[in-house]
């Protein structure tokens, strides 16, 4: 098959080595006699998909029992695609170039809406029924995971089960039911099997729940239908970064990638509380390692993986409580052998500047803050704890380290905007431009400042979830204002489409109705959506028309506040009446500080799972 | 600063990675195996490695060379073992020697280059017509094809960086053996010279689906070959 492979298709597609499998630290196991099988799909390519560390995380949990194996799977780029239907070959892991049919298990991570097609479409390249009711206990089972799943509704008959939450521990717990169920003498039924797993916490199965309607097209209820399925089906979390299985082995690929260097957690959640964003409700509570145990990792990684960068992931780095000792060490440490140490994430903020300066190792040419929002209001509203002259004091600060590019990230379409809003939009970045003429001097010529504006999504479990998104042609409108004010030789502005901030819409808010869109809009030839060159909005507009879904109905209404929302039984710990407060909060213009430095917010996370905030550092930074 | 040279090949497996990919594999694999490599002064440390040639996407090689510096001696026997525990499958290492400092970089001695180059034949080739037709294609004092390049296609005389090339058939596959020129001045790629002598002779040769592998690289000088690895 390998031979096959290589010798028919690989050399006339483009990026060969996506498909290679082979790359240091993957891991191969005997075929016939390891007992559970499962094939780990990403529904985009192999560099974005490599660059997810949920995938490092459960490849190595897996692959370290010896009962199973774990290989990965992920969509093919289009010319390999048309080659492997051509000649009739099914989709293959890459580790051993196994049908997926031949897998007891296909798990999918869930990252972006915008990765649905991808997904139908994997499993057809696969040979394998996109119903779930269409698949018994001869086909894999297809379970999935990740952010996205905690709006399961849009994949529910396309998916058996799905885990909600991280997945550290409960894939353990699943694949002892699969293995269970594999080597029962007798066969089994594939219910039999999801009877068992609906039973592990934080597991959703879909077909045990069904979903009435109002006359209206809301939702009048979700109930399972099995006296053994849980109402809520609650997030599984784990209690301690430190003691928890980390990849310290993690496969190094040949090409590169997205996030081609060691991806090195130092803490999972924030507690920030910005009103749109989901991360940051869904990942709750903080938790953080040791720096004893992330500088353990760093020494390990770098043994195994010969990398000469390690990057400190988190969603917001620049809060960890022990965040300049840990870089002090690694920069000590790895400095004189070569090895850099770089921060994804910045708040725009003076002390994220001192710390970016600390492990600067290129001189890197831009920085990049996410203000958000242009005025002070708008940012109050959502709850972005920063302000213009934090933003400004970061600027400067970049600008006379020796930075002369600055990115900056807004979102447009949030609740309550208005042309004032805008303007503010415009008026930061003039006056960014106004600060490196006055820092830079003769380097001015060289001052970029990038503004980038993505349309706001209201995603599920956050306090915007009731909100409306802007209709395409107001969220056009407001690019094109933008665009007429940003017009400087300084100034580059980009934006998203917004027909595709829209479908996202429909996805990150629909229920299971809409899974008929997506099947369509697939059989039209949708995928790669978020690949601007493969969009294909007017099928999509096809796809709704023929499914009588209406758009409009989950991007662009207001959800009512005693809805039944569509994701409603899927429970991250927080309390709906903390979202409905946050919400209320919003439109008063009040904030809500971080429980790290002020008081309890009472969300519910910490009363209802088993895991508290956990801070390593003592004393914390002052609030940015 | 002491200077190891390493011989490596790139496996069958591993054939659709890049010279860039390639690189990285290196010197990933050489900070796995901690050697103590010298790195460039500035912002940016770079590991001093060189390569005596880049290998083309798609070609598989028996024999590679680098050149990687050193911060101070260390055993080359440690160096060898260690890297070969730490190279990714499918690159092996064959051996390894310290060379003089006086010794010219790789890129500036290595000037030859073979391979054996295996295509599908559409229909049955003869074995004499297949020799007869390579003894006129070398005897054709000019082979101009067509090569893309940036500033579009240039015509461009591939004859002069031919040094042989013999042929046979083996089933339904007929089977190159070819040397050509490598370096700045008129160096030509194997698939470059099979096409040519595909298009001239008229043969059911399909090159569209070359199966290429470098069997040697070295250097002629003075009339002589001389092995990368042999040097004084």
């Amino acid at each position: 098959m390998r031979q096959l492979i290589g010798n028919t298709i690989l050399p006339k597609v483009i990026k060969p080595v996506r498909y290679e499998g082979n790359e240091w630290n993957s891991v191969h196991k005997e075929w016939d006699s390891t007992p559970v099988k499962i094939a780990f799909a990403f529904p985009d390519v192999y560099e974005v998909g490599m660059s997810h560390l949920g995938l490092r995380i459960l490849y190595h949990i897996v692959n370290s029992r010896e009962d199973t194996l774990m290989e990965r799977v992920f969509a093919p780029w289009v010319d390999f695609e048309e080659k492997l239907r051509e000649i009739r070959i099914p989709l293959f892991s890459l580790e051993s170039y196994k049908p997926l049919t031949e897998f007891d298990v296909m798990a999918f991570t869930l990252q972006y809406e915008m990765s649905f097609t991808n997904l139908l479409n994997i499993l057809n390249l696969g040979g394998i029924p996109l119903l779930a009711s269409d698949r018994d206990s001869r086909w894999p089972l297809v379970i999935a995971g990740g952010p996205t799943a905690f709006n399961p509704e849009p994949l529910a008959p396309f998916i058996d089960a799905f885990l909600i939450g991280e997945g550290e521990e409960a894939i353990h717990e699943i694949i002892d039911v699969i293995k269970k169920w594999k080597q029962s003498p007798g066969g089994y039924q594939k219910r039999e099997l999801l009877t068992d797993l609906v039973r592990i916490p934080g597991v959703y199965v879909p077909e045990f729940y069904d979903v009435t309607y109002h006359a209206d097209g809301t939702i009048k209820e979700v109930v399972p239908n099995v006296s053994f399925a849980p109402a809520h089906v609650v997030k599984r979390i784990v209690r301690n970064l430190d003691t928890v299985d980390f990849p310290t082995g993690p496969i190094v690929p040949f090409t590169e990638i997205v996030h081609d260097r060691i991806m090195l957690e130092v803490l999972r959640g924030c507690s920030r509380g910005c009103r749109f964003c989901q991360a940051g409700m869904i990942y709750r509570p903080v938790r953080e390692k040791k720096p004893e145990t992330i500088l353990q990792q760093a020494s390990t990684l770098v043994k195994n993986t010969g990398y000469d960068e390690i990057s400190l992931t988190s969603l917001s780095t620049g809060d960890y409580t022990c965040v300049q000792g840990v870089l002090e060490s690694l920069v000590d440490r790895y400095g004189p052998v070569g090895v850099g140490i770089s921060l994804p994430s910045l708040r725009a903020d003076s002390f994220s500047v001192e710390l970016a300066k600390q492990v600067q190792r290129v001189r890197k040419t831009t920085l990049t803050f996410a203000p958000e929002a242009g005025t002070q209001r708008l940012r109050d509203v959502i709850n972005k704890g920063v302000t213009e002259k934090n933003l400004m004091e970061a600027v400067e600060g970049a600008f006379r380290a020796g930075w002369t590019g600055v990115k900056l990230y807004f979102m447009i379409g949030l609740p309550t905007e208005d042309k004032a809003d805008l303007d503010g939009i415009a008026d930061l970045a003039y006056k960014v431009v106004d600060l490196g003429r006055d820092i830079l001097g003769s380097r001015f010529g060289r001052l970029k400042v990038t503004v980038s504006a993505s349309s706001f999504v209201p995603k599920a479990h956050t306090p915007f979830q009731w909100v409306p998104q802007d209709s395409i042609d107001t969220l056009k409108e407001k690019q094109h204002y933008l665009a007429r004010r940003l017009k400087h030789r300084r100034i580059v502005f980009n934006w998203h489409d917004a027909r595709l901030s829209s479908i996202e819409a429909v996805f990150a808010r629909g229920g299971r109705r809409v899974a008929a869109a997506l099947e369509k809009a697939w059989r039209l030839g949708c995928k790669f959506d978020s690949w601007t060159d493969h969009f294909k909005f007017d099928k999509w507009i096809q796809a709704f028309a023929e499914t009588g879904i209406d758009p409009a109905f989950y991007a662009n209404r207001p959800f009512g506040k005693d809805e039944v929302l569509p994701w409603d039984h899927i429970d991250t710990g927080i309390n709906k009446e903390f979202l409905a407060s946050e919400y209320e909060k919003a439109f008063r213009g009040e904030t809500t500080s971080d429980c790290r430095y002020d008081k309890c917010t009472d969300c519910g996370v910490c009363q209802k799972l088993p895991a508290a905030v956990d801070l390593k550092g003592g004393a914390v930074n002052a609030p940015g | 600063m002491p200077r190891a040279r390493i011989e490596f090949s790139k496996g069958d497996r591993v054939r659709f990675l890049s010279h860039l990919d390639l690189m990285k594999a290196m010197a990933r694999a050489i900070r796995r195996a901690e050697i103590p490599i010298a790195f460039s002064e500035g912002f940016n440390p770079h590991p001093k490695m060189n390569f005596a040639s880049a290998v083309a996407v798609g070609v598989s090689s028996e024999s590679e060379y680098m050149d990687i510096e050193l911060q101070h001696e260390v055993d080359i026997k440690e160096i060898v073992g260690r890297l070969a525990r730490a190279m990714p499958p499918g690159l092996d290492i064959k051996g390894g020697r310290i060379v003089p400092d006086s010794t010219p970089a790789l890129m500036a001695e290595v000037n030859r280059a073979a391979y054996h180059v295996s295509a599908p034949a559409g229909e049955p080739v003869n074995g004499e017509e297949l020799s007869a037709k390579i003894a006129h294609f070398l005897s054709t004092p000019e082979i101009v094809i067509e090569k893309r390049t940036k500033k579009g296609l240039r015509p461009k005389d591939i004859r002069p960086g031919i040094t042989h090339f013999r042929g046979s058939v083996s089933g339904e596959r007929v089977g190159f053996l070819l040397g050509t020129v490598l370096g700045s001045d008129g160096s030509v790629r194997p698939e470059e010279v099979v096409c040519a002598f595909a298009k001239q002779s008229g043969l059911p040769i399909d090159c569209d689906s070359l199966y290429i592998r470098r069997i040697s690289l070295y250097t002629e000088k003075d009339g002589k070959q001389i092995d990368p690895m042999d040097v004084n």
